[in-house]
């Protein structure tokens, strides 16, 4: 058995931007308010500001979940938007003063 | 009412080369897609002004978005229930329900990955290659930390090229391409040299990563990926036996793509078992119309025949549905479909060649030990599945009675070829014969509230 | 797999859904021979399609007798499902906490309370009758949109999948009893008592029953015997799971242990016709909304319909159409489950119906009687 690389580090988004560009739209996650650009989804967005195990958790079994296709077939991007829940975050763009809320198993809060 | 000649749903390479043609030979032309922008899978992002950057292929996509832009296209509109006569509900983005009667209606839906049903996939920070790409494309972004690849196709290899053409970081790329594959491919030559720029263009994938410094492993196989909260290393044994583990923030996964055909099985449209790409396709006639007079399909919703293939598949509908609407005749018809039935054939000719190179590996039953999840909505087990058929369940409709599995909110867009996989080897039976659990409106779950309030009015809320 | 050499029991079950399997279940644990004959996946299947209640009230409306035999089937239902559980290891959901029936007006609410006083005196099915404020207590979120409600405490609900999945799996468990793709063709008198023609082989057995839904009105028909039932569909829609709110069920509205919302029901005669309605879905949305405000948000998952199997008094027809000849047939095959596994299990085991049967034969519908005669309602 070999092992190659460093562990991976503990707090990450998956990815970055190529052009270092400020966005000129403002939206709320969680109370945080996110610089987007105007023709990003709410998961594109998402997947490079926070960690990807704090993206929602899933409501029947508790486990940590994370967009998978971003193609709108696995459900796995589910927000809520402007106060509905489980929005395909990958299938909507973001809208100045949007707000997203992280879903995690009812009750329950980050 | 809003009754057009044609309502197309799916803007993607397909759907978009239908509606220009329908439009250039008359017709009324409506078309619905739910994601933010035109252009599908192929053509992401080929609207925003960075897609140069990805080649030519993409500036050809800015053209046709170009040629169709217009009137009554329509997105971010989610077609979710379609009657057998064409008559289609969708709801817009502004959360209202309309409905659409058109003359005819063409389905042109796409393809989705193929399902990857590994021990490990669940965990965040696992994608599939698609979803990497589709970042590229669409959203400018790359990997911000270490990705590996791993499973087995052309886009796997494209997209490694086209990310460490970006400056991402690759860790390692694991192909699970197995070796019966590679020698085949001699064979498939021939047929698959009458599309010599499609085929360099593959070829010439594997020399210029052979050239990077990306670790890369071939026929690879017992591959599971472990991680707490979310995803940090992928673990396989590599051809000689050994096994290895490659830590990584993220792990893409990618075993081909299936046609993305909720759409034409919720109108119960007639399919058929392709062996060659192991999966159903929605039986068509030469010209895309479905076993349902009156309803076409086209591009990779009726079967993986690529970008070109769909963009001729979705003229040619387009150019029999005006001849059936009368604004052209038959000899008109021939004349016009000619040249793209032509191209659409050495699409077709080309197939074989990465139909026999990258059959579905990673996804494939033998992988699905007990505990691995098929359902990832609800949660349900290869082992669960088994039980339920030793139980008693016959078929996909039952077990996903007895079991929930499919019944979360991707509708089994996950898991119902994992089912079919598991129940013929249970069975016995062909997964041609046992087939997939119905599918039935809402095709997504949409807001009670919304449907709801949609009184006789359903009519005028159509732009 | 299915092979296909003729086998022989004492009791060939038709019909793999509630009622059959049940009424199989109980012969199995009477320690008879029994063989239950499935159709399969594709079956027009009442039990894959209904709304999971286990209730009495309101049972007997148009024949009497129906009432005190609902009652009994719910009293027998939490031993059952013990049993069942038990047996199997697979969790039947089964609440009986009490149950609804919500009342949009006030001359709606009038009726059915002279209904159920009617049904009171023949069977003394208890019942509340409760304000919205009351209603609330039970079920948060109520509107004034519900005028009044029905309660009665011993009505609740099952997970009927789970039903069918335990019955299926307690029956699999003796060798060969279970039969799949075994869709019955033809049923032929023999000496000694029945041939029943399958796609999986044939089948000899003394006695038969007839349990096959609608599929029994064809059935019959090899016995001579014109069945009045038939077909009416109702429409059910299922929303995405949801924090546990509703602590009991209702007939339009009913939380299942999931989370999900089960909305029902439509009662339409549009024979075997089992596609789903735009019209229908957004009735059923809007009064399920207008009942429950906040189910607005909650997304539709999947609609869907079902069959009842329906004589014209919506009763259950118990009978012996010809010599060791059974037929069981009826609307609630949830509700009436345990009963059927227990009771009407041992008359076929016993071989004769007792006079408790004799008002749920045929010959309650005047004989000869045309079905386009029958008034449906
Ligand atoms: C990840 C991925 C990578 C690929 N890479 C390559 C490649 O490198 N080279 C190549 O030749 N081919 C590639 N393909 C295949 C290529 O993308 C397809 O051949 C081509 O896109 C097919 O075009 P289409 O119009 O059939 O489908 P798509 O381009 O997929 O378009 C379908 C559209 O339908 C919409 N839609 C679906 N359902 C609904 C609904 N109910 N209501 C409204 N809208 C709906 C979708 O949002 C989508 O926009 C790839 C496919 C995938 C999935
Ligand atoms: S990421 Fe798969 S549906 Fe959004």
């Amino acid at each position: 058995m070999t092992q190659q690389n460093k562990p991976a580090s503990s707090h990450f988004p998956l990815y970055r931007l190529l052009s270092d560009a400020p966005g000129g739209i403002v939206v709320d996650l969680d109370g945080e308010q996110l610089a987007a650009h105007s023709h990003e989804t709410v998961a594109s967005l998402m997947l490079r500001q926070i960690d990807p195990g704090q993206f929602r958790r899933s409501a029947v079994s508790g486990e940590p979940r994370a967009p998978l296709c971003m193609m709108g077939v696995c459900f796995e991007c589910l927000v809520e938007i402007d106060g509905q829940r489980n929005e395909q975050a990958c299938l909507v763009r973001v809208r100045s003063g949007m707000t997203i809320r992280r879903q995690f198993p009812r009750g329950e809060r980050q | 009412m809003s009754a057009p000649d044609l309502l197309i749903v799916g803007g993607g390479a397909a759907g978009l080369s239908a509606a220009i043609i329908a439009r250039e030979l008359g017709l009324s032309v409506e078309l619905l897609d739910e994601r933010p922008a035109f252009g599908g899978n192929y053509f992401a992002g080929a609207g925003n002004p960075s897609a140069g950057r990805l080649g030519e292929g993409y500036a050809q996509g800015a053209d046709l978005l170009r040629k169709a832009n217009g009137p009554r296209m329509h997105n971010g509109a989610f077609a979710w229930r379609i009657e057998p006569d064409g008559k289609t509900y969708f709801i817009d983005p502004a959360s209202k329900v309309g409905r659409i009667s058109p003359r005819r209606l063409l389905i042109a839906t796409g393809a989705q990955e193929r399902p990857v049903p590994i021990p490990g996939a669940l965990l965040p920070g696992v994608m599939y290659a698609g979803a990497a790409q589709l970042m590229l494309k669409t959203f400018g972004s790359i990997p911000a930390g270490r990705a590996v690849l791993v499973g087995s196709g052309p886009l796997l290899l494209l997209l490694a090229k086209q990310l460490l053409g970006q400056g991402a970081a690759l860790a390692a790329m694991i192909e699970t391409t197995p070796r019966a594959g590679l020698l085949t491919t001699a064979r498939s030559l021939p047929s698959a040299l009458k599309v010599p720029a499609l085929l360099s263009e593959g070829l010439s994938f594997r020399s210029a990563l052979r050239k990077s410094s990306m670790a890369w492993h071939r026929q690879a196989s017992g591959i599971f990926i472990s991680g707490r909260d979310k995803a940090g290393s992928v673990t396989f044994t590599d051809r000689h036996g050994r096994r290895h583990t490659i830590m990584a923030d993220l792990i893409l996964l990618h075993d081909g793509v299936i046609p993305n055909d909720h759409v034409a099985r919720q109108l119960k449209c007639k399919e058929t078992w392709n062996p060659r790409q192991h999966c159903f396709n929605t039986t068509v006639d030469q010209w895309g119309e479905t076993s349902r007079k009156g309803i076409f399909a086209a591009g990779d919703c009726t079967g993986i025949w690529g970008v070109e293939a769909a963009r001729r598949s979705g003229e040619i509908a387009a150019i029999e549905i005006a001849r059936q609407l009368g604004f052209i005749n038959a000899d008109e018809r021939d004349r016009r479909a000619a040249e793209p039935l032509r191209q659409r054939a050495r699409q077709v000719a080309f197939r074989p060649f990465v139909e026999t190179h990258f059959p579905p590996t990673l996804s494939r039953a033998e992988f699905a030990h007990d505990d691995t999840v098929i359902c990832r909505c609800e949660t349900v087990t290869a082992g669960e599945i088994r039980l339920a058929i030793r139980q008693g369940a016959s078929g996909p409709d039952q077990l996903k009675s007895f079991t929930r599995c499919g019944m979360g909110p991707c509708q089994g867009r996950s898991c119902a070829m994992a089912v079919a996989e598991i129940l013929a080897s249970e069975t016995g039976q062909s997964i041609g014969e046992i087939g997939r659990h119905d599918i039935r409106a809402p095709l997504k779950p949409l807001p009670l509230g919304q449907i709801a309030t949609v009184r006789d009015a359903v009519e005028e809320i159509v732009a | 797999m299915t092979s296909r050499h003729e086998i022989g029991v004492e009791i060939a079950v038709i019909g793999g859904g509630l009622v059959g399997a049940a009424v199989a279940y109980g012969l199995i644990k009477k320690g008879l021979s029994v063989v239950l004959l499935d159709e399969g996946d594709t079956a027009i299947r009442a039990s894959r399609g209904n709304f999971g209640l286990v209730c009495a009230a309101g049972k007997g409306d148009k024949l009497e007798d129906y009432a005190p035999w609902a009652l009994q089937g719910v009293h027998v239902w939490a031993e059952f499902a013990r049993n069942l559980i038990a047996e199997t290891g697979i969790d039947l959901e089964l609440e009986q906490n009490g149950g609804f029936v919500f009342c949009a007006g006030p001359l709606a609410l009038k009726e059915r309370i002279d209904m159920m006083e009617r049904l009171k005196r023949k069977s003394g099915l208890d019942f509340d009758v409760m304000e919205p404020a009351e209603i609330a207590r039970l079920m948060p979120g109520v509107s004034s949109n519900v005028a009044g409600a029905i309660f009665c405490e011993i009505d609740g609900a099952a997970n009927p999948l789970k039903l069918l999945r335990a019955l299926h799996a307690a029956i699999s468990a003796t060798e060969g009893a279970l039969r799949r793709e075994a869709r019955a063709e033809r049923i032929e008198r023999t000496s000694g008592g029945y041939r029943i023609t399958t796609p999986a082989g044939m089948v000899t057995s003394e006695k038969v029953v007839l349990a096959a839904g609608l599929g029994n009105l064809g059935l019959a028909k090899w016995l001579g015997i014109a069945l009045p039932i038939k077909p009416m569909r109702g429409q059910i829609l299922v929303t995405e799971r949801y924090e546990s709110i509703l602590k009991a069920p209702s007939e339009h509205v009913r939380q299942t242990m999931d989370g999900t919302f089960l909305l029902g029901g439509s009662w339409e005669d549009v024979g075997y016709d089992t596609s789903t309605t735009f019209e229908v879905t957004r009735d059923i949305a809007a009064q399920a909304v207008s009942y429950f405000p906040f189910l607005e948000k909650v997304r539709l998952m999947r609609t869907w319909s079902a069959l009842r199997i329906l004589a014209p008094d919506n009763a259950p027809i118990y009978d012996e159409i010809a010599p060791g000849a059974f037929l069981v047939t009826c609307h609630s095959g949830v509700s009436l489950a345990a009963i059927h596994a227990g009771k009407v299990a041992s008359w076929i085991a016993d071989g004769a119906l007792p006079d408790e049967a004799a008002a749920f034969a045929l010959s309650r519908f005047e004989p000869g009687l045309k079905e386009r005669e029958i008034a449906y309602g």
